[in-house]
């Protein structure tokens, strides 16, 4: 059988055969060991006896040798006939010549003449010959020659080998018989351990395991093969658990999807829904959730028209809460707001079912009395409402105590529409102010000529351009996820000499008024412009500027010029720039402010929506304006991520400017939680005291150094 | 028995004389088997004579003698008794160990002279009887070529049959000196007389 046909044997045959084949091996060399250690004793015994035949008759023929009688010697050699295996024999004399011989009958030797003078004994093939002195005391005296055939020893190893070619045979089967048996001790556990490996295999069952109670090797890998299908098996059970759990997720993801998608393929639905809360913060007052000026104005509206056609009365009562500005210094915003939101509470509460109470902004309300049956009837509502407000407040572990001071209009005397009745309501609560506080103060025709505070204002206004107490500060638009400052908004600032710093919200519409509003207008985008010149040559020439627009210099014809003009001046690049305006200027005026935003955009300007969700965000006024940029207004971005409904709102603007693809910048970002969960909504850019309050030119500068100092500093506080 | 093998020293010193006894052997052969029939009678007798000598030589090598005999001696006498026809031939044994002795040749005329031999060959002699009296019980082997030798009280006596030199030999004559004959050489002999 050749060698590379074992390997298809089972390792059953190849195992007996190895067993077979070596005991056969073994008896063979033992046998022939055996045969030939019992050959050479054979010939040594036949040697020995042979020698001693040649001893006997060298002893017995000496005397006749020397006395050289043939016949005597003859005699010697007669008791060979009785020895089959001898062929003849010659007793030689010492000249070498027969002096006797024998020869069995049939048998024709020749003797051999010379040459035996030496005593040997040569076994010839088939036949023995030995040569061995005759000597008489110490003397040769002749040589005995005897041959003898060998077929004693070939019968003998005849038999030998019969005998054990008879028990090879034996023992070949038996070896045979037993190994089959006694194989099965190595291979049996082997068979077993690859029919379960095959059933492992085929069945990828890994739960299957070896029988075996072997302690050798073959038990060993038993044992290792066992333990190695539990690890396959933990492992597949922990591959399926993790499996099972992927197909959860999975399943959990899609149905997530699922979810978002159906939110989203009803994106008229949602969208819908996006205008719906809008339209409510569009009206209502986002800190206490009071009317705004906005649905105030449409009451207000409704109730003239009402009280026109019924020939009533409405009372308008202008509130503003005395030093509530201390209390929001002292104490902070949160209690300030925490403050406003009793307030509106205990205002709806104090009020008849009919009045509307609305928030202004600030700490100014007013409360819409439509239906009065006269003047006095205002006045009550107004002591009342004062006296509501008396009630220490417990806010933030503290006790508050809030005065008031209310200026009342009245129609039809102090006023036919709403705008006039307001400002009247207005002037009256200042003269309240100015007449010792917690008061309510009735419209006269007098304080409509001498608004003192207005006139006030106007006279310092126009000194302040002169005097240049008008300066920009800058508010630093952050890129948080590079966390490099990326632009900066300019704020115009007013600080008076005795009066303080004065808010652009007081004093712009007054220089609107009086229209000072075009001067300060060009004033602060040659200013600002310059300003990022200046920044721009010192290194940092992807700054960019923002300016607030207000609706006075929306509103007028030329507008385009003027920023022209002022990015010439500073030699800019228009799309370093940046206009903000705000909902509602744009609104005011939407075609005219349309066709000058539309130019001012083809220069190259962005236009930035300021306050979104504030003013009448309508989603298709927003789309027909060409806005590039939306600010998701402070208001919004207070109570993120605590209030459910801000965190509504904020991820639905973000969403419509994603859908409108329009970048987005938060205002008003005050804590590391906003921060977070803006970055989670993929806001990038990002503005407010946590990164920096509004600060002048040169700190500006200083901050964009450090952030160009090599990864040293972090943006956030 | 080897006595050769039993020390060298003596083996060296009796090489030569063995030498001489292989020659003389074979010689003897040669004559025994290739007997010229041509030859002329002194040349037959001398022939014949040379091989009794041997025959002699080696009678005394197949006899025992009693330990007193050989005890203290330092030759082996080989005697002959009045005149004989071996010649000078005889003189070939001088020297030759026989028994561990020296052989000597003495040749004697009167019976009373061969009582120290330890081996007589008796020629002609009309004294026959009184010698083998003489001898009678001595341990001294008697041997000859006399016609009824043995019968007179001789030991051996040569013989000649078939042209071949043989022998007679006599048990009781040499049990009664005292000598013990070898069974090798009874087997060789014609015949042989006393009890066996």
């Amino acid at each position: 059988m050749n060698i590379r046909d074992l390997g298809k044997v089972s390792i059953r045959w190849k195992l007996t055969l190895l067993i077979v084949t070596i005991s056969t091996v073994s008896l063979l060399l033992a046998s022939v060991a055996f045969i030939t250690s019992d050959r050479i004793n054979t010939q040594q015994t036949a040697s020995n006896n042979l020698h001693t035949m040649a001893e006997i008759i060298a002893a017995n023929s000496s005397a006749a040798l020397l006395f050289g009688d043939a016949r005597a010697a003859q005699e010697t050699l007669g008791f060979l006939k009785a020895q089959q295996h001898i062929q003849a024999a010659a007793i030689y004399g010492m000249d070498n010549t027969v002096f006797a011989s024998y020869r069995k009958p049939g048998i024709a030797i020749k003797f051999p003449e010379s040459g035996i003078q030496t005593e040997n004994t040569l076994f010839r093939g088939n036949h023995i010959e030995l040569s061995t002195h005759i000597n008489y005391e110490g003397e040769q005296i002749g040589i005995v020659y005897l041959r003898s055939n060998m077929k004693a020893i070939h019968d003998r190893l005849i038999w030998f080998l019969g005998i054990v070619t008879a028990v090879l045979l034996v023992s070949v089967l038996v070896t045979f018989m037993l190994s089959t048996r006694l194989q099965r001790i190595i291979t049996d556990p082997l068979l077993r351990l690859s029919a379960i490996a095959r059933q492992v295999k085929t069945e990828k069952n890994y739960s299957l395991r070896v029988l075996g109670e072997n302690e050798d090797e073959l038990g060993n890998l038993i044992i290792d093969f066992n333990t190695m299908l539990d690890e396959i098996q933990s492992r597949d059970d922990e591959l399926s658990e993790h499996r099972a759990m992927l197909e959860e997720r999975v399943m959990q993801r899609t149905s997530e999807l699922e979810i978002a998608n159906s939110k989203l393929a009803s994106s008229k639905e949602q969208a819908e829904a996006v205008a719906r809360r809008m339209e409510y913060h569009a009206h209502h007052d986002a800190l206490t959730g009071l009317p705004n000026r906005i649905l105030l104005n449409d009451r207000i509206t409704a109730e003239l028209a009402h009280a026109r056609r019924q020939h009533g009365m409405v009372a308008l009562l202008f509130l503003d809460l005395d030093r509530f500005k201390i209390i929001n210094d002292s104490l902070g915003h949160a209690v300030g707001d925490q403050l406003l939101r009793v307030i509106a509470r205990r205002l709806g509460n104090c009020v008849r079912e009919e009045d509307t109470v609305a928030r202004l902004g600030g700490d100014e309300f007013m409360v819409l009395l439509p239906r009065i049956s006269g003047s006095s009837d205002a006045g009550r509502i107004a002591r009342k409402v004062i006296d509501c407000l008396l009630d220490p407040i417990s806010c933030g572990g503290n006790e508050l105590h809030i005065t008031t001071s209310v200026g009342i209009s009245i129609y039809p005397y102090d006023g036919t529409d709403a705008e006039t009745l307001i400002k009247h309501a207005d002037i009256s609560m200042y003269r309240a102010k100015e007449l010792g506080r917690n008061k309510a103060v009735y419209f006269t025709a007098e304080m409509n000529a001498g608004s003192r505070k207005q006139l006030a204002l106007e006279n310092n206004l126009r000194q302040a351009t002169a005097k240049n107490q008008l300066k920009l500060v800058y508010q630093p638009k952050v890129d948080i996820f590079r966390n490099t400052i990326i632009g900066v908004e300019a704020l115009l600032r007013w600080e008076h000499p005795t009066m303080g710093m004065i808010s652009p919200m007081e004093f712009i519409p007054v220089a609107e008024d009086c229209g000072l509003i075009v001067p300060i207008g060009e004033w602060v985008l040659n200013t600002a412009f310059t300003q990022l010149k200046q920044w721009h040559k010192a290194g940092y020439t992807d700054l960019t500027m923002a300016v607030n627009l207000s609706s006075a210099q929306l509103s007028r014809p030329g507008l385009e010029d003027v920023v022209a003009k002022a990015l010439q001046a500073a030699d800019l690049d228009a799309r370093m720039t940046e206009l903000e305006i705000t909902e509602n200027v744009a609104m005011e005026n939407l075609e005219p402010a349309i066709a000058i935003l539309e130019k001012l955009k083809n220069m190259g300007v962005s236009i930035a929506m300021d306050d979104f969700g504030t003013g009448y965000s309508s989603l298709s006024y927003l789309r027909r304006l060409p806005v590039d940029v939306v600010k998701i207004d402070q208001s919004f971005v207070r109570e993120i991520p605590d209030s459910h409904e801000d965190v509504l709102i904020a991820q639905a603007i973000i969403a419509m400017a994603q859908s409108l693809n329009l970048s987005l910048v938060v205002e008003g970002v005050e804590s590391v939680r906003q921060l977070n969960f803006f970055r989670q909504q993929g806001c990038n850019v990002l503005q407010g005291f946590l990164f920096s309050k509004p600060v002048e030119a040169d700190e500006m500068l200083r901050m964009l150094a450090a952030q160009s100092a090599p990864g040293t500093v972090n943006l956030v506080k | 028995m080897k006595p050769s093998g039993r020390n060298t020293f003596m083996h060296s010193l009796i090489a030569g004389t063995h030498c001489m006894q292989r020659i003389m052997a074979a010689l003897l052969m040669l004559t025994l088997l290739s007997t010229p029939a041509t030859g002329t009678a002194d040349e037959a007798q001398r022939t014949e004579y040379r091989i009794k000598t041997a025959f002699l030589y080696n009678f005394s090598r197949f006899v025992v003698w009693p330990e007193a005999t050989l005890q203290g001696r330092s030759k082996f006498s080989l005697c002959t008794l009045g005149s004989t026809l071996f010649g000078e031939q005889l003189d070939t044994l001088t020297g030759k160990t026989v028994h561990g002795k020296t052989l000597v040749v003495k040749r004697f005329d009167r019976p009373e002279d061969i009582l120290d031999c330890q081996l007589v060959f008796i020629g002609q002699s009309d004294e026959l009887g009184e010698t083998i009296w003489i001898l009678k019980e001595r341990p001294v082997l008697t041997v000859s070529d006399a016609a009824a030798f043995t019968e007179k009280g001789g030991m051996i006596q040569f013989k000649v049959v078939d042209n071949k030199i043989r022998f007679r030999i006599n048990v009781d004559a040499a049990r009664a000196a005292g000598l013990t004959i070898s069974s090798k050489l009874l087997s060789l002999a014609i015949s042989i007389t006393g009890a066996r």
